[in-house]
């Protein structure tokens, strides 16, 4: 092909020496006009007449060199090039256009990514486990609660009799001590599961094995399987620990295997160390007043989770049936597993539609700017169409600034938004390993590709009706006089009032939802957690088998830590401040009723309710006489009270377990309730029965130490320390915390959805601010010859501010009215969703009516007011 | 009088390097002769010249080179290169082919 070779010269110099290029083309087209208007000239015309005739001859000088341009080869980077260049210069040259449209595309597509990133783990992850849809709980339920656990008898009843499962697991959470020799002790969670738990989960051990049928049998070998963080953290992943011994709340247990890092999910188990097979007695076996135990079953293939619910409430029914001295309105339910609860979902749901709601606002601006930009543009595009742009080329450039900005705003919100969401991570989700919360690049890539989309339609669609105008039209009509079309205004203005809608929505749907969270976390306790600190004992080991020897220890560690300094008063109780609800829950039976009823059993020294502040409401509490070999006895509450003795004193009835050994305790006193706020369970305030025994006649397993103190947590803490070591060497003290720290734990999920939440009612709010001033002061910067003639023919500076403004009220009241309404039906939505959240406050709905009026109001009238101080004579001189 | 017939896509080519075959020109000489040649047969607009002399160079068919000009001004002159008479005989040989062949058929008589 030699004619490559004759074409090389040409095409490097079109390549490399543009400029030549452009000149010879310049002096090649010059000179074909100069001859052709020599002969023109011939004819006996003027010379400009035969220079004129002689550039309409070929068509126009500029169309051919553009012509000519066309076949230059990579014509299309350069012209690209060009394209970005002057995007950049229009970018540049109407800097409010710019701010508004980089603004909207960064907060639209970085903080909108960044916070669903947040909700993506909670909501959408499932479990890492195999098949999760087939996971379930089985909760108990009764008229006070539907998430009550299970006793040891029910449960096995419940694994013997169903159909519908192909595994029914229960477990119970445990603290252990681990005490190697010579060493402090350490205190360790685990899990208590019965034999088939990882058979349920379906999860295969990194080393060794886990547990089967046979580990849960009286008599089997104690056994135990490590989880991946604390194999990690204590032995540093020793691949040789499979067959090793650990010595466990003073027994050895061989270690048997250990399970992979994605095992562990915090963020539904809590933090697990190790967990080891059930043992049951053949004592507990019998057990149907304990109900300790969480259930979790793995549904047969075929097996909908509503025929399993069905069938569970029969099997509830039979045992019932069987065990009359049970509480006959308990029943049980199936559950999907989930990582929160329903209600949480919801409103994550909530949260996750109102994500899209922003992003709409984002889109709906950039629609608005480009089109307020576009009209403004039609006089260039008509300009530089009469110079010779092809049309192609013009869409091209109007594609391209779309593109420029996108880019612009992406180059911000992309690197953002990542460091926005690890920071997050790394600020709320340290503690929770299992819990990934990444940036995932599809979340980013779908915002900004929404961005860029409505960008390029927004910008191209006019640029085309604009390129296919009549030139000549668009270049009679004065732009600085003209106002915008009627059509594409109304147009615009139907976007204004709709982004004005949805942001009051948001704001409207988030504030009454962030005050609804508010005021159930704002709930009055029953009790005062302030100066309250709480610590974990874990006293289950061969040192206090016997009452007694409990007993004793509790009657030391109470004088010891009582002597420290600062110290109000202390107490043991069987569970820590009541932020949660009491640990256990047991059957009791009136003397001489046949009901029977749910109440938390609470073992308690006398000191409890001075120490945590419920108050004393009939009798008395319980003093150091109430021993045993004294009249046992108990303190309710004063729901229970009212509820079982509504016209009777309390005071002096028997209460007991149900069957056949009651072992009545007198009610001595009626105390306050202690409302749990539990969130966990359903966003409702829990007012349940409880009971309060005395520690010195019950014992307790696990104890936490409770005290009222003006001193600092940190310093109490080793204090305590000391003084437990002091008595036993081998004891673990942990979970220290004040009562409102533990109280804040409880909310931290609350707290984090309001504050997602309030993060998108401004997001949408300033989003919509922006976009309004955005939109309002470009196309007030178009009327401004308008705007100027109207004052040099005398209007005064309030008359062109109200000009503007009205339009603004109009556009404000029409689309906070849309809001409004769809804010109130919102909340409607709102309520139905969540029962237990309290209704939106009307006053909530209309406070947030008023602020987003003002709000658009403002962006509507800083323009206006610009505009109002134009100079007339300048705008008059430009035209 | 009836529009003359555009110049059926790609001849505009052939007869640009037939006109360069006969000696090298000018851009407005080029138009001169096509106009001079073809009458008012043929309308090439003067837009479509410069384009499709452009292409043709970059195609490596015709050369250019800045040359003093009758009038003393500077004009740049194209010539055929080697190649370009070749691809002019390929396509004078093909466009005889083509018309002959309607010719023909145009010449059939109907009965």
């Amino acid at each position: 092909m030699r004619r490559w070779i004759h074409a090389i010269p040409a095409r490097l110099k079109a390549i490399l020496l543009r400029r030549r290029i452009e000149r010879d083309l310049d002096d090649e087209l010059a000179f074909h006009v100069a001859m052709q208007a020599q002969a023109n000239a011939r004819e006996g015309i003027t010379e400009t007449e035969a220079y004129r005739r002689a550039r309409v001859e070929i068509g126009g000088v500029e169309q051919v060199k553009e012509r000519s341009r066309d076949v230059v080869p990579l014509r299309w980077l350069r012209d690209a090039m060009q394209d970005v260049r002057y995007g950049l210069r229009g970018l540049r040259k109407s800097p409010r256009f710019t701010v508004a449209a980089v603004l909207t595309v960064v907060l639209g597509v970085g903080a909108n990514a960044t916070i669903f990133s947040v909700l993506n783990p909670l909501l959408f992850k499932p479990l890492p486990y195999p098949e999760p849809e087939r996971i379930v709980n089985v909760f108990r339920t009764s008229p006070q609660s539907d998430r009550w656990p299970h006793s040891m008898a029910n449960y096995l009843d419940h694994r013997a009799r169903n159909t519908v499962f192909e595994q029914l697991v229960a477990l119970t959470w445990e603290n252990t001590s681990f005490a190697e020799p010579g060493q402090p002790a350490d205190r360790l969670f685990e899990l208590r599961t019965t034999g088939n738990f990882f058979a349920l989960f379906g999860v295969a051990p990194l080393l060794g094995r886990t547990f089967t049928d046979a580990d849960d049998r009286t008599g089997a070998e104690p056994v135990v399987v490590l989880s991946y963080g604390f194999w990690q953290r204590r032995f540093n992943g020793d691949e040789a620990i499979v067959g090793r011994s650990m010595r466990l709340d003073g027994r050895n247990a061989t270690v048997i295997g250990v399970m992979p890092r994605d095992f562990e999910y915090p963020l539904f188990w809590g933090t697990i160390d190790l967990w080891r097979p059930f043992v049951a007695s053949p004592e507990l076996r019998q057990d149907r007043g304990n109900n300790y135990l969480r259930e979790f079953a793995r549904l047969k293939p075929d097996v909908t989770p509503d025929q399993a619910d069905a069938a569970m409430k029969a099997i509830a029914k039979q045992i019932l049936t069987e065990n009359t001295n049970l509480d006959q309105r308990e029943s049980l339910r199936i559950e999907g597993l989930h990582i929160v609860n329903p209600v949480m979902r919801r409103l994550s749901a909530f949260a996750f539609g109102l994500t899209f709601l922003v992003l709409l606002i984002a889109c709906v601006n950039l629609a608005n700017l480009q089109l307020a930009r576009t009209a403004a543009r039609a006089r260039e595009f008509a300009i530089r169409g009469a110079i010779g742009g092809g049309k192609g080329r013009l869409l091209r450039q109007s594609l391209t600034d779309s593109l420029v900005m996108s880019m612009v705003g992406g180059a911000i919100a992309i690197p953002l938004s990542f460091w926005c969401t690890t920071l997050i991570a790394a600020r709320q989700f340290a503690d929770l390993p299992g819990v990934r919360v990444v940036l995932e690049p599809a979340t980013l890539a779908f915002a900004f590709g929404c961005a860029v989309v409505t960008g390029l339609i927004f910008g191209a669609v006019p640029a085309w009706v604009a390129s296919r105008a009549d030139i000549n039209d668009v270049l009679k009509q004065n732009p600085q006089s003209m106002t915008a079309g009627r059509g594409p205004q109304r147009f615009r203005h139907g976007l204004i009032v709709a982004e004005i809608a949805f942001s009051l929505i948001i704001l409207a749907g988030a504030v009454s939802l962030v005050r609804g969270l508010q005021r159930i976390t704002a709930v009055d306790p029953g009790w005062r957690p302030d100066g309250v600190l709480a610590a974990r004992l874990s006293i289950a080991g061969p040192n206090f088998v016997t009452p007694e020897a409990r007993r004793a220890f509790f009657e030391t560690l109470r004088d010891r830590v009582a002597e420290l300094p600062g110290m109000g008063s202390v107490a043991l109780a069987s569970s820590s401040v009541p932020t949660m609800p009491f640990n256990s829950s047991t059957t009791f039976a009136v003397e001489g009723r046949q009901e029977t009823v749910l109440a938390y059993n609470e073992r308690v020294t006398p000191q409890y309710f001075d120490t945590i502040g419920i108050p004393l409401q009939r009798g008395r509490v319980f003093t150091a006489d109430d021993r045993v070999g004294r009249t046992p006895v108990m303190v309710i509450n004063e729901t229970m009270a009212r509820t079982l003795f509504p016209n009777e004193d309390p005071i002096g009835k028997r209460i007991g377990f149900r069957g056949a050994n009651p072992n009545w305790r007198e009610v001595v006193g009626v105390v306050g309730d202690v409302i749990f706020p539990s969130f966990a369970a359903s966003l409702s305030v829990d007012t349940a029965f409880e009971v309060y025994q005395p520690l010195a006649q019950t014992g307790a397993g696990g104890v936490n130490i409770l005290l009222r103190t003006t001193r600092e947590a940190d310093t109490v803490a080793s204090d305590l320390k000391r003084v437990v070591a002091a008595i036993d060497r081998d004891l673990p003290v942990y979970d220290l915390v004040t009562a409102r720290a533990a109280e804040q734990r409880q909310t931290a999920n609350l707290r984090l959805l309001a504050n997602v939440l309030s993060g998108f009612a401004m997001l949408g709010l300033v989003l919509a601010a922006i976009g309004i001033f955005g939109v309002v002061s470009y196309s007030t910067a178009q009327r401004a010859g308008e705007l100027g003639m109207r004052m040099a023919l005398g209007a005064r500076q309030s008359v062109v501010l109200w000009l503007v403004l009205r339009q603004g009220v109009g556009l404000t009241m029409v689309g906070a009215g849309v809001g409004l309404a769809g804010g109130l039906a919102l909340g409607r939505v709102l309520s139905s969703l969540m029962p237990n959240l309290p209704a939106p406050e009307i006053s909530i709905v209309l406070g947030a009516f008023a602020f987003m009026v003002f709000v658009a109001l403002a962006a509507f009238s800083i323009p206006a007011w610009r505009a109002s101080k134009t100079n007339p004579m300048l705008v008059l001189r430009h035209e | 009088m009836s529009k003359p017939p555009d110049l059926v896509q790609g001849t505009l080519d052939i007869l640009l390097l037939k006109i360069l075959a006969l000696e090298p020109l000018h851009g407005w000489a080029i138009s001169q002769r096509l106009k001079q040649v073809s009458g008012d047969e043929l309308q090439v607009s003067d837009g479509s010249l410069y384009p499709a002399l452009h292409k043709l160079e970059l195609g490596g068919w015709i050369t250019a080179e800045w040359k003093t000009s009758e009038l003393g001004r500077r004009a740049k002159f194209y010539s055929l290169t080697r190649a370009g008479r070749r691809y002019l005989d390929q396509e004078t040989a093909h466009w005889h082919r083509l018309t002959r062949a309607i010719s023909r058929v145009l010449a059939l008589k109907e009965i």
